[in-house]
């Protein structure tokens, strides 16, 4: 491997790894579908 | 907890839903429901003026002029966010479209008249002003972006702040055409919850693109009560549910227990409204009690063309008996902090209706649309806020005609609003809320003539235009905003409350996953979820809310739309 292609694997890393910070970050990947548990009848 | 009987408290639309779900989705029979309410209209009105003038709010302040017609809010729905309410009026009839349902009748409407402003803002001396420049600069995106990338899990963070606090490093904020749409076509104010105002960042994101045209706004056919409130009477009436009006509930009688944390009901007072005398009703194992416990038109009072709508000081009647249940139990919320600052909750609408089209065709040439198309907002053209900055002085709802079924064909029903009724009128040198009828027309003649493009001038016309009024009915509401009061998360009751064995609130003053309030979508989302409780359906069973706070498409969008 060339050190480009290091390169580029790690920018695109790098990439991806803050993309999935932020979609954390702000709930993206938040299922909200527990909220409703506290309102089941028991 | 599964029950077989209800009593629900207030027959608004929240309340109404929770019944309809409970027949169709718990298999209830309609007999195995009571409401107790004041009125079965709740905020959700529309009518002939003299034939609510006797209703509970009115009838301490007689008026002499009861022609014409009233509605005490103008309506804006969105079928993509309301998904719930669309799925309630699919469930019934309409009362004005045979072989129709609710539902159907409102798409068949809207496809046939569909919105699109072009008028959003008007400002003297501009005329119509450009919306889509939202005229937002860098410091004013930052903290906008934060709200929209605030997951819910992290809403407390917002707990007590308000907008103007959120944005206190940013008064540029408050003077951009963004600011000045968005908080006329949702009624937020200055002191309004920041927390909400991120819950609509989310869910209305979608809006966010197109605002200058309220291109995503649905309209029902006529008023609110005769597209929405009278099929659902109709429906549960047929259904054999019992419906009484004129009660006011006034307290309530709770189980006692060793820990004092269980909510049950056992028993409610209430008094006869047309008899004043005081009634019980005991509430059994089986009961499940709904509580609207607000409601945004309490204490709304009319006046008439020749006089302002009397201020009525009563606390809402919904919160009285709210309050009781909160002082009783420490997780129901703390009514006080919406029904205690009328400075942060109080507007004044009116709806004026003509005899003659002369007003709607002058203001279809000013604004150069067709009526039912618009919220029209009119920018001052000198500042009038705290902050030094320009605002709204007032906006106008000019809708389809005939907005009501009786109307006759030469009459045209128009409907406006002040979000500030303490602030002085431009042309009647008066706070809006000291206004007549007749003062709030010169108002808003005096408005169109600041943006009138000519040739001639709309005061030209002014006497042949007060002329044709028929009547126009100033209406005093001290908690219509109320709703959006600075809160925390706490200070509203969970639908079903930890710990309740019976009782669930429903409405606008309840806590409840994701949905924003001041709209019929959430209020019908809330009687959707006390009816499962008690009937035992699972809650993945609700109608799915769709999360375009998380498309990809519509943050880019939204996005993009910042930079406009
Ligand atoms: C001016 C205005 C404009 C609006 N614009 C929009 C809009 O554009 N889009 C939108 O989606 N929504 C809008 N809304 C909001 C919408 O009308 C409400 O969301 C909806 O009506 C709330 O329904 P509800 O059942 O929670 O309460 P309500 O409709 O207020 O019903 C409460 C009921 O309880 C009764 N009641 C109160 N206290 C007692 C008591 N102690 N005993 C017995 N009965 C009692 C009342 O008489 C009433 O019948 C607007 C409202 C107003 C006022």
């Amino acid at each position: 491997m060339n050190k480009k292609s290091v390169y580029l694997g790690v920018t695109v890393g790098l990439f991806a790894a803050g993309i999935l910070y932020l979609a954390k970050r702000t709930g993206f990947f938040e299922d909200d579908r527990h909220l409703y548990d506290e309102f089941e009848s028991h | 907890m599964r029950k077989n009987k209800a009593v629900l408290i207030g027959a608004g639309l929240a309340n109404m839903a929770a019944a309809v779900y409970l027949i169709q989705e718990g298999h209830w029979n309609g007999n195995q429901i009571t409401f107790y309410s004041l009125d079965d209209h709740g905020s959700n009105d529309g009518a002939q003026t003299d034939t609510v003038t006797d209703e509970y709010w009115n009838k301490n302040h007689p008026m002499e002029n009861r022609k014409g017609y009233v509605a005490r809010g103008g309506r804006m729905l969105n079928y993509r966010t309301y998904v719930d309410l669309m799925d309630l009026l699919s469930r019934i009839p309409s009362v004005t479209e045979q072989n129709m349902s609710a539902a159907e009748d409102t798409y068949d409407f809207d496809a046939k008249h569909r919105t699109f402003d072009k008028a959003r803002l008007l400002e003297g001396g501009k005329g119509i002003i450009n919306g889509s420049h939202l005229g937002l600069n860098m410091q004013d995106r930052l903290p906008l972006t934060k709200l929209i990338a605030m997951p819910d899990s992290e809403e407390e963070k917002l707990d007590n702040v308000t907008i103007a606090q959120y944005f206190s490093d940013d008064p540029h904020f408050f003077g951009t055409n963004f600011w000045f749409m968005w908080e006329t076509t949702f009624a937020f104010r200055t002191k309004s919850s920041a927390q909400e105002l991120r819950r609509y960042m989310h869910q209305m994101i979608y809006e966010f693109t197109q605002i200058e045209h309220l291109v995503g706004v649905n309209r029902t056919r006529y008023n609110q009560y005769e597209s929405i409130m009278l099929p659902l009477v109709n429906y549960l009436k047929d259904q054999g549910c019992n419906i009484v009006l004129n009660r006011l509930v006034t307290d309530w009688q709770f189980k006692a227990t060793t820990m004092q944390d269980e909510i049950t009901v056992t028993g409610l007072t209430m008094k006869n409204t047309l008899t004043d005398e005081t009634e019980q009703v005991a509430i059994d194992d089986d009961t499940a009690v709904i509580f609207t416990n607000g409601s945004i038109t309490d204490s709304a009072t009319m006046g008439d063309f020749d006089t302002p709508a009397p201020e009525n000081m009563d606390y809402g009647a919904a919160a009285s008996l709210w309050k009781k249940a909160s002082q009783q139990f420490y997780n129901l919320g703390n009514p006080d902090k919406f029904f205690a600052d009328r400075d942060a909750s109080e507007w004044v609408s009116f709806t004026l209706t003509t005899k003659d089209h002369l007003l709607l065709n002058e203001i279809t040439r000013i604004t150069t649309q067709v009526p039912g198309n618009a919220l029209n907002s009119f920018i001052s053209t000198s500042p009038i806020t705290a902050l030094s900055h320009k605002d709204i002085n007032m906006s106008i709802v000019v809708h389809h005609q005939p907005h009501f079924t009786t109307q006759k064909p030469n009459e045209t029903v128009i409907w406006g609003y002040f979000l500030y009724p303490r602030r002085r009128g431009e042309f009647v040198d008066k706070p809006y809320i000291e206004m007549t009828g007749k003062e709030m027309t010169q108002e808003l003649i005096g408005q169109l003539s600041k943006v009138d493009p000519g040739p001639g001038n709309i005061r030209d016309k002014e006497a042949q235009i007060m002329d044709s009024v028929i009547n126009n009915i100033p209406v005093y509401m001290p908690y219509a905003s109320a709703l959006f009061n600075n809160r925390a998360k706490t200070d509203r009751p969970k639908v079903i409350p930890q710990h309740s064995t019976n009782l669930a609130f429903t409405g606008e003053f309840v806590e409840q996953p994701y949905q924003m309030i001041f709209t019929e979508q959430s209020a019908v989302r809330s009687g959707e979820i006390a009816a499962y409780h008690f009937a035992g359906i699972p809650m993945a069973n609700l109608v799915k809310t769709p999360r375009y706070d998380k498309d990809l498409k519509t943050l880019a969008k939204a996005a993009k739309k910042m930079f406009d």
